[in-house]
């Protein structure tokens, strides 16, 4: 059995502030994850995931044209994206967001600014259910 | 519910508290010992201003932002790379601010919201140069000092307004 493991995946940061999408990059490749892109809105994220299978997409919630809840909510009705990681990094930080945005699929919620503790506990999340996906499918039917 | 003037303490020692952690977690520096002060003069023109507004029905309030250009360059280059980003100067430091003033917003809008309120915030944006309001009605005014890389202190001004609108007879 092989463990997820940060180093190999790919992951999608989404945020239409540079200073966010930089700080996030530099963390998780602290963490050893080579693979960091990086898109300021919606439609340069679609652009990148029709050619990339991201396994992690670190999405904004509110942007100037399409939110990132949106993106994800239709990414949740598409099959291609069900073992994709969707995180949301919102500086939105009631309840109410966070339970709508964990209902509608997201895999985590993280409250700006991001700490470098966080970041990590919340990539621990993301591997951790991407491991029950795999025990999931590894069961029998 | 307060009173929108009630809510002018406990409004401007949020944003104290938010802007020192934010500059914390964000750029690993203490501006801790923030203070009330005169309200936004003139300005520098080497001054990146941002705001943001939180609105609920007739009440709004709005924070502006203005950070020494100095400081913004010194924090993005100790941070990131500066000349590998390729963008202009000013564009580095406007989404900065704006950043800032996006999560400072959100934070007080939880905080009010939390007690009773239903405020909804727009996106923040770059502004010119902000005009003394030092004398403006339900205005509060706090003052930041920052250490730069270099030793020196640069300052951070936030200006709060809240205004009630009369109701249309």
């Amino acid at each position: 059995m092989t463990k997820p493991n940060i180093a190999e995946m790919k992951v999608l940061v989404v945020d239409d502030h540079m200073l966010i999408r930089c700080d996030l990059e530099r963390q998780l490749k602290g963490m050893g994850c080579a693979h960091v892109e990086q898109a300021s809105n919606v439609k340069e994220a679609t652009d990148k995931m029709a050619v990339t299978p991201y396994n992690i997409i670190f999405l904004d919630w509110n942007m100037p044209g399409k939110s990132g809840y949106h993106l994800m909510q239709q990414c949740r009705q598409d099959n291609n994206y069900d073992g994709t990681a969707f995180v949301i990094v919102s500086a939105e930080s009631e309840e109410r967001y966070i339970i709508e945005a964990l209902k509608a699929g997201a895999t985590s919620y993280i409250v700006k600014p991001v700490a470098e503790g966080t970041l990590q506990e919340h990539v621990n999340k993301v591997i951790a259910w991407m491991e029950r996906r795999a025990e999931k499918a590894r069961q029998p039917a | 519910m307060d009173n929108i003037r009630d809510m002018k303490s406990f409004v401007s020692d949020i944003v104290g508290r938010t802007m020192a952690d934010t500059f914390d977690t964000m750029f690993g520096r203490d501006i801790s010992g923030w203070k009330s002060g005169d309200g936004l003069a003139g300005g520098d023109n080497q001054d990146i201003c941002s705001r943001v507004t939180l609105a609920q029905g007739p009440v709004q309030v709005e924070f502006r932002f203005q950070f020494a250009q100095d400081l913004l360059l010194a924090i993005a280059n100790e941070s990131y790379s500066i000349d590998t980003l390729k963008l202009p100067i000013d564009a580095i430091c406007e989404d900065m601010a704006c950043a800032v003033a996006n999560v400072v917003g959100s934070r007080v809008k939880a905080f009010l919201n939390g007690r009773g309120y239903d405020f909804e915030m727009d996106i923040p944006i770059v502004t010119g140069a902000q005009g003394d309001a030092s004398n403006e009605d339900g205005a509060a005014h706090l003052n930041f000092k920052c250490r730069t890389p270099g030793g020196a202190d640069a300052g951070i001004l936030v200006n709060i307004r809240m205004q009630e609108q009369a109701a249309r007879a």
